[in-house]
C-alpha cells in the first residue's frame, strides 16, 4: 500500500539497475524481510486509518444527533496500534536507508504521509471525544503579548476619539476582561442556556457543571491571578452566584489568613486542588448579626486532644451557608470555644462534614439544603447540625488564638484584624450595587427607547416612552446614581488597598474610619440600588414583570445584599456610632480628620455662638462643589441633632443603651446624610480628574442630577438646614426638570461597557 | 448534656403550645381583639361566615397549599386547574352561590391560588358589553363550563393606551363575517390569563374596519381551541408566555390571529352594532360601561392589595417578637428585634397603613355603591369624581402596599429571603398590581387632570364635586401647632395635608398656565408638568386617606379600647406621612423647622406606644396559619422548628445527580493528579 513503493515494490523488482552500491547477499535477505515487514505494517496502518476515518465520521454524526458514541474504544485501539506500527516503520525505514535501499527516501516519504494522516486522525479523535479532558499544556493566552499590544494601542490612541478617558476609568481591567470574555463566550462548554426555564435543581446542576469546568479551564489556561479569576468567574456565571463561591471567597482566604503553616500544608493545597471543597458556616438559624450570640459549642477534651462540636438547640443549627447543602465536604465552623470549663468566645474550626469518595454525611453530622428562596437558585444554601462530633485539636484555626494540648488557652495578639476582611467584602457590595443598578438601568433605558405608548401630541405617532417626563424622572436619576456608586466603589477599593498595606505593617489608625464608612456606604448603596432596580422594573411596565426581561433576576439576586455581610440598619448604626464619637471629640475641643472633618466647623461656630442651622449658605445650584457644601451642612445638622437628642435621652437618666435605642431612627438618618454627603463629594471630586472635555461635561450633568435629585427627595432636610432658602429650592426643582431634558445624554454614555 | 438540651427545645414545638415570647405579647393587649376583627369584617355575623368558608376550604385537601413553594410552574398550573374544577363541586356541595354572602370570602380563603379567574372577566364583559341575545347564548354556556373564556386586550407592544392596539377585524359583507388578524409582531395578544393553555374562547379587542374605514376598538368573541380535543383552531397560534415573577399558576398567554373568521353575531353589540349591509350603528350610553371598568380598579384593592400587606405585617411582626438579636442592655437576654426603635420604624407604619387603607377601601366602596345607584337613575354626574378617585387610589394604595410588603420582607433579615417565610411570594404577587388595571403613573396623571380641571373651575367660582371642594378654600395661614402634642390633633395634621395638596395643585396649575401663555403647546406644557402633577395627585389621595381615617376613628365605639388604639394608628399614619415627606410640608413655610422636630418627636413616641399592641393588632386580621403559609408567621411562633421541618421536605434534599455527574469527576480528577 505504499504509494511510492507499490509501483516498484522492492520485493517484486530486481535490485536496481544502475544502483551505485550493490547490496550484499545477506543484506539483501535482511532487506527483503525488512521490506516485507514494512509492507505488512503499512498495510495495517492504512487499514486502521480507513476504518477509523469512517468510524469517526459515524460517531461525529452520532454526536450531532445527540446520540451516544459507538466506536470510541475501537478508534482508540486502532490509533494506538497505528502509532505503534508507525514507530516500527520509522525504525525500519531508517534501517532500510542504512542498508542503502534505493527507494528508501520514497518509502520514508510514504511513511511520513501515513504518520501525518494518523496525527490528523488523533486530532479529530480528541476533538470529538475528549473535548473536555485533554488540556493542552501551558497557558493558551499569551497575556504578556496581549497586554503589551493593548497598551500600545491605548497609548497610540488607536481607539479613535471615542476611546474616552471615562471608559478607561470605568473599565480599569477591560483589557484583560475582554480577552477573558472572548475566551469564555467562544467556549461551547459555557454556552448560556436560558436559566428562566430551569427548575431550581436544574439551575444548581448547571451551576455546578460550569463551576467544575471552570476550575479545569482555569488550570488549562493557566489563569491564577485573583483579578483574572474574578473576571473569568463572572463571565462563566454571568454575575450569578455559584456553589463554589464560598469555597473560593471564604474558605480559601480564611485558611490563608487564619491557619498556621502546618494547617496550610494539611488543608490549603488539597483545598486549592479541590480535593477538599469547603464553606464558611457562621450564621445560625436564630443568630445572624450579633456574633457573640452564636450557640454552637466546641468543647476541648484534653484526654483525646479533640474538640467536641455540638449544636445544642434548634436555633443553633447552622443555616444559610452557601455550598453547604450539597456541594461541600468541609466547613469552617464558628463556635464558642470551651476549654478548662471556661468559654473563650468564638473561634473557627475546620470540620469535615462529608465522606471523601461517597459524599455521604459523616456520623454525627446532619446536613442538607434549606429549600427554596427568593433567588439564588443556583446556590445550595444549607443547614448543619452537629451531635458530639469530634475533630482533632489541630483542626482549630490557630494562627492567632491557640489551645495547647493540655487545654491551656493562648489569647490572640489583636482582634482588630478581622476588620480587614469585612471592609473588603463590604467594598465589594458597594461595587455590586453599582453594577446591578447599571444593568437594570441599561435594560430599562433601552426598552424605553423602543417602547411606544399613547400620544404626546394629538395625531402624531405614539412616542418613545423615554420622551415622557415621568419616565425620565424615574430612570435618569437612577442612571446618575449608578455612576455615583461606581466611583464610590472604586474609592473604597483603592482606600482599602492603601490601608491594608498599613494593616500588615501594623498601622491601624485609619481602619476605624474606613470600617465605619464602609458599613454605612454598604447599607446606603445597597438600599438605594435595591429600590432602584425595582423602579427600573416598574418602569418597564408589564414586560418588566416577565422573567425574560432579566430585571426580576437582577433584583432577587441583589436584594439579599441588604441583609448579608451586616444587616443594613445595623450597619447604619455602626456608622452612627463613629459619627457620635467624632462629634463628642469635637465638642471636647479635639480636631477630627477625614470625611468627618466637617464636624470641626461645629466647634468653631460654638466660639461665636450660633446654631449650625442658622448659618446662611449661598448655594449655587448648577455648581457641584456648592452642592457638596449643602450636603455637608445637612449632614452636620443631622449629626448634631442626633447627638443632642441622644444627650437629651441620657439627661432623662435613661441607661446608655436605652437612650441609644430611643434615638436610633435619628441616628440612622444622620448616617444616611453623612453617606450621601460622601458620595456627592466623591462624585464631584472625580469630575476634576476627567481629561476628555465631552465626557467631563456629561459626567458633570449626571453629578448635578444626582445631587439635585437627592435634594428634591430629601427637600425637608435641606429646607430645615436653611442651606436653601425657599425660593432657590423652587429653582432647584425646575433646574432638575431642565437637567432631565439634557439632549442625548444617553448617546454619550457608553452604558454598554457595563453589561 | 447537649443532646438533652436539644431534645428539650424540641418539646417546645408540641402542638398547642405557643412560644412564650409570642404568648406574652397577647396578654397585654389594650383592646379586645375579637371586637376589632368583627369591626374589620363589618359585624360578628360576617366574621362567622368568613370563618366557616375558610374552614371548609382549608379542611379540604384538594385546596392544600402545603407544598406550593416546592412546585414548578407546570405543577402550580395543574394544581390551580384542579382546584378550579373542584371548587365548582365544593360550592355546589356547600350550597354557596355567586350571590350568597359566602362568595366574597372564597377567593381570600384560596389565597387566589386558583385557575379560570379570567373566565369570570370573560363572562362579565359579555354581560356588560353584549346584547341580550348574546348574553342569552353565551352566559349559560360559560356558567356550565361548557367553554372556558379569557379576555384578550393587551398586546405585546400596547398596554395602557387602548387606541394604539393593532389587531384588526375587517367586516366581510359577502359572508357576514369579521376577519381577524394580528398583522405585526407587536399586535400579538400578550399576557391574557388562562389563555396560554386553558381557554377555548376569548374576547378579542380589535380595530373594527368596515368598507375600509376604521371605527375604533371593539370586542369580538373568538373561539381559539377545539371543544373536542382542545387543539388550536385554524388560523390561531397560541401558547404560554413563559416564566414570570409570580402567578406561576396562571397560564398567561399569547395569541396570533391569521385570517380568523367569526360570524357577525360575535361582535359584542350592546353599544355598537354592525348591520348586515355594513352600516355601523351606535346605541345607548357607554357611560355605564365606563363605570364598570372603574369599579374593577376598586374591587382589586381588598383581595389583591390589602390582604398581602396585612399578611406581610402579620408575618413580620410575629417573627419580630420571636427573633432575638443582640443586647439592648448588658447582662440581659438578647432583645426581641421589635424592641428596637429602627425595627418599629420599619414595621409599625406599614401596619398603620394597612388599617388606613382598609378604611379608605370602605369609603370607596360606599361611594361606589352610591354612584351605582345614581347611575341606575341615569344620573352620571358622579362619574368623573369616581373615576379620579378610583384611578388615584388604585395607584397610591398599590404603590404604598407594595413598598410596605417589601419593607416587611427585608425587616425579616435572611429568613425573609427564604420562600418558606411566605414573604417573597406575597411581594412578587402584589407588585404586579402596580401595573395591571392601569399603570400607576398614568392613573395618577388622570387624577391630576381631574384636579387641575376642578381647581380651575373652583377658582372661577363654579361648583365642584365634594371630594375636591377644599381646592376652592385656599388659605395662607401657618401651621398653628405649638408643641409636639398638638400634632396628635387630627385637625392640625389634616389641615397640613390639605395645605400641601392645595399648594401642589395650584402651583402646578399656575406653571401649566404660564407655560401655555408663553407659547408652549398644550400637550408639551402638560408633559413638562407631569412629575409635579403626579405629586399633586398623590398628595390629594394622601389627604383624603388621612381625613377619612380620622373621621372613621371618630365614629368608632369607644368601648373595648378600640377607638383609642385606632386613634394611635391614625396619628401614626398621618405623622409618618409628614415625617417621610418633610420637604412638601416645609416648602412654603407652612410648617416651620421647629414644628418638624415636634412631628418627629411625636412620631417616635407613637412607635413605642403602638409597639405594645403590635401583635394583637395583627392577630385581629385573623389569618389562619394555612392562609399565611409561612414558617415565620404562624400563630404559635415556633419559627425555627417549622423552618427546619419544612426545609427537610424540600425536594432539593433528595440525592442529586450533580454529585455523580460533575462533582465526583472533579474531585476524582484532582485526586488522580495528586
Amino acid at each position: 500500500m505504499f504509494k511510492g513503493v507499490a509501483k516498484s515494490s522492492p520485493s517484486r523488482s530486481s535490485p536496481s539497475r544502475g544502483s551505485p552500491a550493490k547490496p550484499s547477499k545477506s543484506s539483501t535477505n535482511e532487506l527483503a524481510v525488512l521490506i516485507s515487514r514494512m509492507q505488512t505494517n503499512a498495510d495495517q496502518v492504512e487499514k486502521d486509518i480507513l476504518e477509523t476515518q469512517s468510524r469517526l465520521k459515524q460517531d461525529s454524526s452520532n454526536h450531532q444527533k445527540n446520540k451516544a458514541f459507538e466506536f470510541q474504544t475501537e478508534n482508540a485501539r486502532n490509533l494506538k496500534e497505528a502509532e505503534t506500527l508507525l514507530k516500527d516503520l520509522f525504525l525500519d525505514v531508517d534501517r532500510a536507508k542504512r542498508l542503502r535501499h534505493p527507494q528508501a527516501p520514497e518509502i520514508e516519504k510514504d511513511i511520513q504521509q501515513l504518520h501525518d494522516r494518523v496525527t490528523q486522525l488523533c486530532a479529530e479523535y480528541r476533538a470529538l471525544y475528549e473535548q473536555l479532558n485533554v488540556p493542552e499544556v501551558g497557558p493558551r493566552v499569551d497575556w504578556a503579548r496581549i497586554l503589551d499590544q493593548k497598551m500600545k494601542q491605548v497609548n497610540a490612541g488607536q481607539y479613535g476619539p471615542g476611546m474616552s478617558e471615562l471608559e478607561k476609568q470605568i473599565a480599569e481591567h477591560n483589557i484583560l476582561q475582554k480577552e477573558i470574555e472572548a475566551l469564555v463566550l467562544n467556549d461551547p462548554d459555557f454556552q448560556h442556556e436560558d436559566l428562566n426555564f430551569l427548575s431550581r435543581s436544574q439551575r444548581y446542576e448547571q451551576a455546578i457543571r460550569k463551576s467544575s469546568l471552570m476550575v479545569m479551564k482555569l488550570r488549562e489556561y493557566g489563569i491564577a491571578d485573583p483579578e483574572e479569576i474574578y473576571w473569568f468567574k463572572s463571565f462563566v456565571h454571568r454575575g450569578r452566584p455559584e456553589p463554589l463561591d464560598l469555597h473560593l471567597g471564604m474558605f480559601l482566604p480564611t485558611l490563608l489568613t487564619q491557619a498556621t503553616p502546618e494547617q496550610q500544608d494539611r488543608f490549603f493545597m488539597p483545598a486549592w486542588n479541590l480535593e477538599i471543597i469547603g464553606t464558611y458556616a457562621q450564621t445560625e438559624m436564630g443568630h445572624g448579626t450579633h456574633l457573640r450570640g452564636l450557640e454552637t459549642t466546641a468543647t476541648y477534651d484534653p484526654s483525646t486532644q479533640e474538640f467536641i462540636l455540638n449544636s445544642p438547640t434548634v436555633t443553633s443549627i447552622k443555616w444559610w451557608p452557601g455550598g453547604l447543602g450539597k456541594t461541600s465536604n468541609h466547613a469552617i465552623v464558628l463556635a464558642q470555644l470551651y476549654t478548662q470549663g471556661q468559654c473563650k468566645g468564638l473561634h473557627a474550626f475546620i470540620v469535615p462534614i462529608r465522606q471523601l469518595g461517597t459524599h455521604e454525611p459523616l456520623p454525627g453530622i446532619t446536613v442538607g439544603d434549606i429549600g427554596p428562596k427568593f433567588g439564588y437558585d443556583e446556590m445550595d444554601n444549607g443547614y448543619l447540625k452537629m451531635d458530639n462530633f469530634r475533630i482533632p485539636r489541630e483542626n482549630m484555626l490557630m494562627k492567632y488564638a491557640q489551645v495547647e494540648p493540655d487545654g491551656t488557652y493562648v489569647k490572640p495578639v489583636s482582634d482588630k484584624l478581622t476588620y480587614g476582611t469585612m471592609v473588603f467584602i463590604r467594598s465589594l457590595i458597594v461595587g455590586d450595587s453599582a453594577r446591578s443598578l447599571s444593568r437594570a438601568c441599561t435594560i430599562a433605558i433601552r426598552y424605553s427607547a423602543v417602547r411606544h405608548q399613547s400620544e404626546l401630541k394629538p395625531g402624531e405617532p405614539e412616542p418613545q416612552i423615554l420622551d415622557y417626563q415621568t419616565q425620565q424622572y424615574k430612570l435618569f436619576p437612577l442612571l446618575a446614581t449608578a455612576y455615583a456608586f461606581h466611583f464610590v466603589g472604586a474609592y473604597i477599593k483603592d482606600t482599602y488597598h492603601r490601608i491594608s498595606g498599613d494593616i500588615s505593617t501594623g498601622d491601624l489608625t485609619e481602619l476605624p474610619e474606613l470600617h465605619a464608612l464602609t458599613a454605612g456606604l454598604k447599607a446606603f448603596t445597597s438600599w438605594t440600588a435595591n429600590a432602584g432596580i425595582e423602579e427600573c422594573r416598574m418602569a418597564c411596565g408589564g414586560h418588566g414583570y416577565s422573567r425574560c426581561s432579566g430585571i426580576p433576576d437582577i433584583y432577587v439576586t441583589f436584594t439579599p445584599s441588604c441583609t448579608y455581610e451586616g444587616e443594613n440598619t445595623v450597619m447604619m448604626l455602626q456608622t452612627a456610632r463613629f459619627l457620635m464619637k467624632s462629634y463628642t471629640q469635637v465638642t471636647s475641643g479635639q480636631q477630627v480628620t477625614g470625611m468627618v472633618s466637617y464636624l470641626n466647623d461645629l466647634s468653631r461656630q460654638r466660639i461665636q455662638p450660633q446654631h449650625v442651622a442658622a448659618r446662611t449658605v449661598t448655594v449655587r445650584i448648577n455648581d457641584p462643589s456648592s452642592l457638596v457644601e449643602a450636603y455637608k451642612s445637612r449632614a452636620a445638622r443631622l449629626v448634631e441633632s442626633a447627638a443632642k437628642n441622644l444627650q437629651a435621652e441620657l439627661n432623662h437618666r435613661r441607661s446608655k443603651e436605652d437612650a441609644w435605642n430611643r434615638t436610633s431612627v435619628d441616628l440612622v438618618r444622620a448616617s444616611e446624610a453623612h453617606c450621601h454627603y460622601v458620595i456627592v463629594k466623591l462624585f464631584t471630586a472625580k469630575l476634576a480628574e476627567v481629561g476628555d472635555a465631552a465626557v467631563r461635561a456629561v459626567l458633570t450633568e449626571l453629578c448635578l442630577l444626582y445631587a439635585l435629585f437627592g435634594i428634591s427627595r430629601n427637600a425637608g432636610d435641606f429646607l430645615q438646614v436653611s442651606a436653601f432658602s425657599r425660593s432657590p429650592s423652587l429653582k432647584a426643582a425646575s433646574l432638575l426638570a431642565n437637567v432631565l431634558q439634557m439632549p442625548g445624554c444617553m448617546d454619550v454614555i457608553p452604558i454598554s461597557s457595563w453589561l | 448534656m447537649a443532646l438533652l438540651e436539644a431534645s428539650k427545645s424540641w418539646q417546645g414545638s408540641a402542638p398547642g403550645s405557643v412560644n412564650p415570647d409570642l404568648a406574652s405579647e397577647r396578654q397585654t393587649a389594650s383592646f379586645c381583639v375579637e371586637r376589632l376583627t368583627a369591626l374589620l369584617d363589618g359585624g360578628a355575623e360576617q366574621t362567622r361566615i368568613r370563618r366557616a368558608v375558610v374552614d371548609a376550604i382549608e379542611s379540604d385537601p384538594v385546596f392544600s397549599r402545603e407544598n406550593q413553594y416546592f412546585q414548578t410552574q407546570n405543577e402550580r398550573y395543574e394544581a390551580a386547574v384542579r382546584k378550579a374544577v373542584h371548587l365548582q363541586k365544593k360550592m355546589h356541595e356547600m350550597g354557596w352561590t355567586e350571590n350568597g354572602p359566602e362568595y366574597k370570602y372564597i377567593y381570600r380563603a384560596l389565597s387566589g391560588d386558583v385557575a379560570f379567574l379570567l373566565h369570570r372577566v370573560f363572562m362579565r364583559s359579555i354581560s356588560v358589553l353584549g346584547s341580550d341575545k348574546q348574553i342569552a347564548k353565551w352566559i349559560p354556556l360559560a356558567t356550565q363550563h361548557k367553554l372556558i373564556g379569557s379576555y384578550a386586550q393587551t398586546e405585546l407592544g400596547h398596554g395602557t393606551y387602548l387606541q394604539g392596539l393593532e389587531t384588526t377585524a375587517v367586516f366581510d359583507t359577502a359572508t357576514q363575517e369579521f376577519i381577524l388578524n394580528t398583522p405585526k409582531i407587536s399586535a400579538m395578544k400578550w399576557w391574557p390569563g388562562d389563555m396560554g393553555r386553558s381557554a377555548t374562547h376569548t374576547v378579542v379587542f380589535a380595530q373594527l374596519y368596515i368598507h375600509g374605514k376604521c371605527y375604533g376598538i371593539h370586542p369580538f368573541i373568538v373561539q381559539i381551541r377545539s371543544l373536542q380535543d382542545h387543539s388550536l383552531c385554524p388560523g390561531i397560534t397560541a401558547g404560554d408566555i413563559g416564566p414570570k415573577m409570580n402567578f406561576e399558576h396562571i397560564d398567561n398567554g399569547y395569541l396570533l390571529l391569521r385570517n380568523v373568521r367569526v360570524p357577525r353575531e360575535n361582535m359584542l353589540s350592546k353599544f355598537c352594532e354592525v348591520r348586515p349591509d355594513g352600516t355601523y350603528v351606535r346605541q345607548g350610553s357607554q357611560k355605564i360601561n365606563y363605570f364598570t371598568m372603574t369599579t374593577v380598579r376598586i374591587s382589586l384593592i381588598s383581595d389583591e392589595v390589602l390582604t398581602p400587606l396585612m399578611k406581610a405585617c402579620t408575618i413580620a411582626i410575629r417573627y419580630s417578637v420571636v427573633r432575638r438579636q443582640s443586647k439592648l442592655k448588658p447582662g440581659e437576654q438578647e432583645a426581641k428585634i421589635l424592641d428596637y426603635q429602627t425595627q418599629q420604624e420599619k414595621l409599625l407604619p406599614q401596619l398603620a397603613a394597612a388599617y388606613a387603607f382598609y378604611f379608605t377601601n370602605d369609603y370607596l366602596q360606599e361611594l361606589f355603591n352610591r354612584g351605582y345607584r345614581e347611575i341606575q337613575r341615569k344620573n352620571f354626574d358622579m362619574l368623573p369624581e369616581l373615576h379620579a378617585l378610583s384611578s388615584g387610589f388604585k395607584a397610591v394604595i398599590t404603590q404604598h402596599c407594595t413598598a410596605g410588603v417589601e419593607i416587611c420582607l427585608r425587616a425579616c433579615g435572611g429568613h425573609g429571603y427564604s420562600l418558606l417565610s411566605g414573604l417573597p411570594s406575597l411581594y412578587t404577587k402584589i407588585l404586579a398590581s402596580c401595573i395591571y388595571e392601569g399603570e400607576n403613573t398614568i392613573l395618577l396623571l388622570q387624577t391630576a387632570r381631574f384636579l387641575i380641571k376642578c381647581f380651575m373651575a373652583a377658582s372661577a367660582g363654579q361648583p365642584v364635586p365634594p371630594s375636591v371642594t377644599y381646592l376652592a378654600a385656599v388659605k395662607h395661614g401657618k401651621c398653628p401647632a405649638k408643641n409636639k402634642l398638638d400634632f396628635l390633633s387630627p385637625d392640625i395634621y389634616i389641615e397640613a395635608y390639605q395645605h400641601v395638596a392645595v399648594r401642589l395643585t395650584s402651583n402646578t396649575a399656575a406653571k401649566l398656565q404660564d407655560l401655555i401663555q408663553s407659547g408652549v403647546k398644550k400637550h408639551d406644557a402638560w408633559n413638562q408638568c407631569t412629575v409635579q402633577l403626579v405629586q399633586a395627585a398623590k398628595a390629594h389621595c394622601h389627604y383624603i386617606a388621612v381625613k377619612n381615617f380620622a373621621e372613621t376613628v371618630e365614629k368608632l365605639e369607644t368601648k373595648a379600647g378600640i377607638q383609642k388604639i385606632m386613634k394611635h394608628l391614625c396619628d401614626l399614619f398621618a405623622l409618618h406621612g409628614i415625617f417621610s415627606n418633610t420637604g412638601a410640608f416645609l416648602h412654603d413655610g407652612y410648617t416651620s423647622a421647629a414644628q418638624m422636630d415636634m412631628v418627629t418627636a411625636s412620631y417616635l413616641d407613637l412607635l413605642a406606644v403602638i409597639r405594645k399592641d403590635a401583635v394583637p393588632l395583627v392577630d385581629a386580621f385573623d389569618f389562619t396559619d394555612k392562609s399565611l403559609n409561612s414558617a415565620l408567621g404562624s400563630y404559635d411562633g415556633h419559627v425555627y422548628q417549622r423552618l427546619y421541618e419544612w426545609a427537610q421536605r424540600s425536594p432539593t434534599n433528595q440525592m442529586s445527580p450533580a454529585y455523580e455527574r460533575y462533582l465526583k469527576p472533579l474531585l476524582h480528577n484532582t485526586l488522580s493528579k495528586l
